[in-house]
This record gives C-alpha cells, sequence and structure tokens, in this order.
C-alpha cells in the first residue's frame, strides 16, 4: 500500500511535468499541424536558465531573496528565456517552411534540436549541475501522514502545473488572443481572411508553449535536481506522447496525457523494472498510437481527396 | 476514406497553364501538363546544371566511372588514416543510399533507421564473436544477419498500415530508443515470476554498456579481410552492388509504385497501387541495407556499443541523405562525404582553420558581386574589428595571441583571450543572435551585415570553435539541417517537386 501511494505521487508529479510540456506540443500542433521537435530542447533551455539566474542569485546556499519569491523568479525567467527562444526557433526554422512539403519542418526540427542541444553542450559542458534544491527548502518538511510521504516541493511542482494549465483553459475559452488562437487552428486562411494577424497568433502560440515548457524544466530541475544537455530529449519525446494520448490540439487532452504518462512510468519502475521502464512506457505508447490515433480527447481528423 | 458528406466542390481544373507550352515536338508522354509547365519555368543554377548533365549519362556507366575510382583510391591513399576516413564515406554511403528508399522515394520518416544498422551489427557481432563463442562464417552470417533485419524492418514497419506522417516517426523513434536501452541495459537480463526469477542466473545478452567486443574479422572467399584497405574495397563494391540494384528498381514498375507513394499516398492507392504493402517493402529494403551496413561496420570496429546507434548517429545519417538529396540516389555519395570528411577536417584547429577561413573566400568569390558589395564588407568587417579591439583594450583586457600555435594573419586578426572560456562563449551566442538576424536584412544591407557578423563568428572561432572539433561538427550538421530545408529542401543534388495543390 504504501509503495502505491508513493508511486502515485510520483506519477503526478512526473506527469504534471510531462502535461506542461505537452501542452506546448499540443498548442503548436493545433496551430500549425506541425511537429516542433525541438521542444524537449525548449525545456532543456528551461532548466539551465533556471539553474543559472539561481546561482547569479547567491546559489541555493546562499540565496540572495527569500525562497517565497526566489521560486516564482526562477521560473518567470525561465519562461520569458524559453519563450524567446521558441519564438527564435518558430521564426528562423520553422517560418521559412510553411509551405514545404510536410517532411521538411521535422527535418528542421531535427537539425534545431541538435543545434541546440550542442550549443548548450559547447556553452555549459557535458557535466551534469545540480539545483541542489534541498538547501532551498527543508527536505522534512511537506505532508508526511501514515503512508503518504510528500515533499514541499513536489507539492509545489504539482500545484503551479495545475495552475498554470487551468490558467491556460481560461485564457484559450475567454481571451481575445486565445480565441484568436482557435480560430487560427480551426482554419488558418479563413482566420487571416477575417483580419486575423496569423504570423502574430503563431508567434505568441509558439512563446506560450516554450514557455511552459521552460516553468517545466525549472520544476524538473528542483524536484530531480539533475539538469544535463540531454535532457530535454526523451522529456520531449514523453511530452509528444502526452500530447498524443491525450488528444493532439486539446488543452485537457495534453493534461490528461500528460498524468497518464507520468503513471504508467511511475508504476512501470516499481513494479515492471527499473532498467527497462522506458521501453515499457514506449511499448504502452506505441500500443496506444496504433489504437486510438486520435487520443483521448481529439476529434478524428477526416482526409478529403 | 472521406467521410465528407459535403456535395463535392468542382474540380480545380480551370487552373492557368499560361502559354501552352507543353504541345509541341518535346512534349514527354504521360507528364501532367502543369507539372510540365513548371518545370519550364524553373529557374536553373550552377547545381542543377550539373546535377542534369550528370542525369543524361547512363547510370551503369556513372556508378562504374565512380566504383572504380574509389577503387583506385585505395591504391594512392598515403595513410592507413586516409583510407579509414574514405572507408567511412563508403559506408554512410550506403547508409544513406537506404535511407533514401524508405524516405526520398517512399517518403516515410523513418527514425528508426539507426537501430536497423545497429540490429545489424549487435546480430552479427553475437553470431560471430566469441562472446556465445558462435564463429559463423561471414558469407553465412551476413546474409542470415541482413535476411534478419530486413524482417524485423517488416515487423516494426507495421505501424505503417495505421499510421503516417508525424505519428509513423515517433513510433520508430521510440523503435530507436527501445533498442538503444535494450542494448545499453541488456547484460542482466532476468524475469521475475511469482517470485521466481527466470533464468536463474541474469542473462546477459548484449554485454550492456561494455557493448560486445572481439568481433571476427571477415572471410570471404577464403580470403580474411583484416586491413582497413580491405574492408574499403569490400564497403566501396557493395554500396555500388546496391546502388545499382536499385537504380534497376527504381525503374522498375514497384520502383515506380514506391514513388508514386510518396507524391500522393492517397491518389496512389486509387489507382491500385498496394500502398501499405509497399510500405512494409519499403521498411524491409531499407532495413536490410542498414542490417548489411551494420555488419560492416561491426567487423570493422570489432566491437560494437549500444551508444553507437543512438540519435546523433541518426542526425548524421539523415543529415548525408538529405544534403546530398533526397530522392537521388547517386547523390548520398556527396552527403555522405561532407558528413565523413567534415569532422576529420575539424579535428585540428590548423586544419579546421583551412576549412573555415577557405570557405569564406570562396563564399565571397562566388556571392560577393558587384565589387561594391565586397568593399562594404571587408569596411564593415574592419571597423567591427576595430571596434571590439578597442573595447576590449578599454576593459584593460590582454590580447595575447594563445600558445597553440596561433600565429600570422589570423593572429593578427582576430584577439584571443588567454584561457577565457567565457569570452568564447559570449562570441558563440553572438554568432548565433548575428546569423539570425543577417537573414532578416534587405539585400542592400547584408554586406554590412555579413562583415559584422563574420567577425563575430572569426573570434567564436578562435576562442571557442576552434578546439571543440566535434561539438563544432555537430553545431554545423544541425545548422546545416536547418538551412538546407529552408534554401534547398531538394538537398545539394535532389530533384525539385512540384506539388500539384
Amino acid at each position: 500500500m504504501g509503495q502505491f501511494v508513493q508511486l502515485v505521487v510520483n506519477g503526478l508529479t512526473l506527469g504534471s511535468v510531462y502535461a506542461l510540456i505537452a501542452l506546448g506540443y499540443s498548442l503548436v500542433y493545433g496551430v500549425l499541424k506541425l511537429l516542433n521537435f525541438a521542444h524537449g530542447e525548449v525545456y532543456m533551455i528551461g532548466a539551465f536558465l533556471g539553474y543559472g539566474t539561481l546561482h547569479m542569485l547567491g546559489g541555493a546556499a546562499d540565496p540572495a531573496l527569500p525562497v517565497a519569491v526566489l521560486l516564482p523568479v526562477l521560473m518567470v525567467v525561465a519562461a520569458l528565456g524559453s519563450g524567446l527562444v521558441g519564438v527564435a526557433i518558430e521564426r528562423f526554422a520553422y517560418r521559412p517552411l510553411r509551405t514545404a512539403p510536410r517532411i521538411a519542418p521535422l527535418v528542421s526540427a531535427l537539425g534545431t534540436s541538435f543545434f541546440l542541444q550542442n550549443a548548450v553542450l559547447l556553452v555549459v559542458g557535458a557535466r551534469i549541475l545540480r539545483y541542489e534544491s534541498e538547501k532551498l527548502v527543508d527536505v522534512s518538511s511537506g505532508i508526511h501522514e501514515g503512508v503518504l510521504n510528500v515533499s514541499v516541493m513536489r507539492l509545489l511542482v504539482i500545484g503551479v502545473s495545475f495552475t498554470v494549465m487551468i490558467g491556460l483553459m481560461i485564457f484559450m475559452r475567454r481571451s481575445k488572443l486565445g480565441k484568436a488562437m482557435r480560430a487560427t487552428s480551426y482554419d488558418p486562411e479563413a482566420a487571416q481572411m477575417m483580419g486575423l494577424d496569423v504570423n502574430k497568433v503563431i508567434m505568441v502560440t509558439f512563446f506560450i508553449g516554450s514557455a511552459l515548457a521552460g516553468v517545466a524544466g525549472v520544476m524538473s530541475g528542483l524536484v530531480y535536481n539533475r539538469v544535463f544537455q540531454t535532457m530535454g530529449f526523451v522529456a520531449g519525446l514523453k511530452g509528444f506522447t502526452a500530447s498524443v494520448v491525450g488528444g493532439i490540439g486539446s488543452v485537457q487532452g495534453a493534461m490528461a496525457g500528460g498524468l497518464i504518462i507520468g503513471f504508467a512510468e511511475s508504476f512501470a519502475q516499481g513494479y515492471v523494472s527499473t532498467t527497462f521502464y522506458d521501453v515499457v512506457v514506449f511499448l504502452v505508447l506505441i500500443g496506444f498510437m496504433l489504437i486510438r490515433p486520435r487520443g483521448l480527447f481529439g476529434v478524428a481528423e477526416l482526409k478529403k481527396v | 476514406m472521406t467521410d465528407d458528406t459535403r456535395p463535392p466542390e468542382p474540380a480545380s481544373t480551370d487552373r492557368s497553364i499560361g502559354p501552352d507550352r507543353s504541345i509541341g515536338p518535346d512534349r514527354s508522354i504521360g507528364k501532367d501538363q502543369w507539372v510540365e509547365a513548371a518545370a519550364d519555368r524553373r529557374v536553373e543554377t550552377g547545381l542543377d546544371k550539373i546535377r542534369l548533365r550528370i542525369a543524361s549519362t547512363p547510370v551503369q556507366w556513372r556508378i562504374l566511372v565512380v566504383g572504380v575510382a574509389a577503387l583506385l583510391f585505395a591504391v594512392v591513399s598515403p595513410t592507413d588514416y586516409v583510407t579509414r576516413v574514405a572507408f567511412t564515406v563508403a559506408l554512410y554511403t550506403l547508409l544513406a543510399t537506404g535511407l533514401n528508399v524508405v524516405v526520398g522515394w517512399s517518403g516515410l520518416l523513418d527514425l528508426g533507421y539507426a537501430a536497423f544498422f545497429g540490429f545489424g551489427a549487435y546480430a552479427y557481432a553475437l553470431l560471430s564473436s566469441d562472446k556465445f563463442h558462435l564463429h559463423w562464417p561471414t558469407l553465412v552470417s551476413v546474409p542470415v544477419v541482413v535476411a534478419g533485419t530486413a524482417i524485423l524492418g517488416l515487423v516494426l514497419g507495421l505501424p505503417s498500415r495505421r499510421l503516417s506522417g508525424d505519428y509513423l516517426a515517433i513510433v520508430t523513434l521510440f523503435f530507436g530508443q527501445i533498442f538503444v536501452s535494450i542494448a545499453n541495459n541488456g547484460d542482466r537480463l532476468q524475469i521475475s515470476l511469482n517470485g521466481n526469477e527466470l533464468p536463474s542466473k541474469p542473462f546477459n545478452l548484449t554485454g550492456g554498456p561494455n557493448g560486445v567486443t572481439g568481433i571476427d574479422a571477415m572471410s570471404l572467399f577464403g580470403y580474411r579481410v583484416h586491413t582497413i584497405t580491405g574492408y574499403y574495397l569490400v564497403t566501396v563494391v557493395t554500396a555500388a552492388l546496391v546502388i545499382l540494384l536499385f537504380y534497376r528498381l527504381r525503374n522498375a514498375r514497384s520502383g515506380l509504385a514506391l514513388r508514386s507513394m510518396r507524391e500522393d499516398p492517397l491518389a496512389a492507392e486509387i489507382l491500385s497501387v498496394p500502398v501499405r504493402r509497399l510500405r512494409l517493402v519499403a521498411f524491409a529494403l531499407g532495413a536490410g541495407v542498414a542490417g548489411l551496413a551494420g555488419t560492416i561496420f561491426a567487423s570493422v570496429q570489432q566491437s560494437v556499443f549500444g551508444s553507437n546507434f543512438d540519435v546523433p548517429f541518426l542526425v548524421l545519417l539523415y543529415a548525408s541523405a538529405i544534403l546530398g538529396g533526397l530522392g537521388n540516389l547517386g547523390a548520398g555519395f556527396v552527403g555522405a562525404f561532407i558528413v565523413a570528411v567534415l569532422p576529420e577536417m575539424l579535428r585540428t584547429p590548423s586544419t579546421g582553420r583551412l576549412l573555415v577561413y577557405g570557405a569564406l573566400v570562396a563564399f565571397l568569390a562566388l556571392r560577393m558581386r558587384p565589387l561594391g558589395r565586397l568593399g562594404q564588407f571587408v569596411a564593415s568587417l574592419v571597423v567591427t574589428g576595430a571596434l571590439v579591439r578597442a573595447i576590449l583594450a578599454g576593459f584593460g583586457t590582454d590580447l595575447r595571441p594563445r600558445g597553440s600555435g596561433l600565429s600570422g594573419f589570423t593572429g593578427a586578426l582576430v584577439p584571443h583571450l588567454e584561457r577565457s572560456v567565457s569570452f568564447g562563449n559570449v562570441a558563440f551566442l553572438a554568432l548565433i543572435a548575428g546569423g539570425l538576424a543577417l537573414t532578416l536584412l534587405s539585400r542592400e544591407w547584408r554586406p554590412f551585415g555579413g562583415g559584422v557578423v563574420t567577425y563575430i563568428g572569426m573570434l567564436a572561432w578562435e576562442n571557442r570553435l576552434a578546439d571543440q572539433g566535434s561539438i563544432t561538427r555537430q553545431l554545423l550538421i544541425g545548422a546545416s539541417l536547418v538551412a538546407i530545408m529552408a534554401s534547398r529542401p531538394q538537398g545539394i543534388f535532389g530533384t525539385k517537386r512540384v506539388e500539384v495543390l
């Protein structure tokens, strides 16, 4: 029982991070019908930006700001930085290819991802950096009742990611920009004819999606305490599948998908194998994609001849 | 296929074709009129002219000429090191050819391709090494491995019956990741069933991170291949045969069907092309070639490791297939040459410098016309240089050249800061930002911007990139993939697709 509860908590934490990454894929795919392969690297850059900011503010051992201010500052800086990186990726790697055959943006994305990974490798080096978040917050604090053990950091991650996601849902439903994003996603040409600046909408979409990935990066750095230049690849892969599992293009779907992947990974680690959990997760995902490619909340795409 | 319930729209056949150029004595039969007209309008750059010239000689001759030249290279090659580089080119050519069949012809984005190569290498390693004390003769193990990899390709291609495009790409990428994970962790295989451990002792299949070592050399027809020259010859002959085979296939009915699938799977299906079956065939063909290359790789290296077949290698293969030109089989050679020789050039700072400044001069000579543009470029380069030096001197920075053999021209031009990694990093980041900004400048401002960016690039190169040859290579490959997609999606020697919408 104890193990089960612990795995649920782990899955929830992991799932919140994946869900935030999945949202970026989902938003971008919704608007551009483009698989942004470099999204995982944006997440990685976010984690590094958070680390750099923490370091500049005196490090975890001796922070210049109180923790309650410091953590939001880290997230905001990472979100802004990652958002800009995302906008740059869109502008330079994807916009020239909007009318190109489908395979071109994918290859370009692969190249971008490879470039970003190596750029970080060049600038930062190959070592694994540690946030040392245990020095920021007392490890023993949090909820500890019976079999339930949840550290403050995990609570923070789950709380922040759910707040952000609900905020995004309201934004998409209520705000004018959200409406513009939905309209562009539905039919970019028609949206343009209605006087929408589609390029601007796409830029905003990339900014929001990448900013969420940046926040996810900081949070994963805080909880898992490991930041390295290849962390984005597998996380991006899982984030993408999370968005597919939930139904690509749907905000609720990305949340649900992220949690499903998080639980799948956590339970595979706990009950199946600690070395082959990735294999188990991938096999489950392949099965899911084969059985229901449009995902839980997705709408089947009609093909017109 | 279509669930659309709306009444069919009138077909848009009234597209204006312009002056009817397609009717005349040269009109080719069986080509779409619009495509034909578009082909006429196409601007032929120098590269396209070269491509057409090459394309007008018969395939067998082309392969023969390149193949014989490649074989002769083994004789004139000065050192084993050069032969090894040439071997890498030949191996990548082979791999790019296989990838071309899957991606270039059939339009299936197979991101598990590196795993097929790895599977071939591991299968050969397990069948012909001390690992399980199996020492199958080469002429038995290689066909078995190739057939096995092709069957694996068939099985892993099965999702293509239901998925296409991005989803298929992701699923194949999963397969690749699963392969790497199994290769890296396959040394302690054990299943626990109701408390019973099966097998009782962990089974070591792949050697885990230690890989498989002590792999047999190939022996063909009683001759044991043990030098790199021997392997080079084997690879060249293999690649030539495979390319020839695929050329024959290309013009056969099944090759035509494969290519029709890439252009428009739906239309091909309506024309009774068995699209789903052909996708599997394409996967199997590509996988088979990758498996064949894997056996050669394993026997040359005499060892295999899971990390050999991870994503960086996949990107390398895609780069070599795409740089050469997707859909053009022989062009894989060009891409392979670039991808394999580049890292060798970047290995030492001095040859790397030759490459970088040589490329810069060549670019200026080709593109900076009329001379006024060149003047603008040089002026902005010099002004930037003077400014940077003044600023650095203002900070009291020491501008001594570093001890790593820097002298003469570049030493005088670009400041080298003593062990200043962060200065190089800043220059590198500025180079990225500047390079991106450069693409936004209008044509008349490009020479000025180009001068500034070039100087920043030289700073970054001398202070950081030159020391990190392998990272620089990866950066160049990544950036060139993006650049080539944006400027020339068909690759250097590819044929441009004319899309009829």
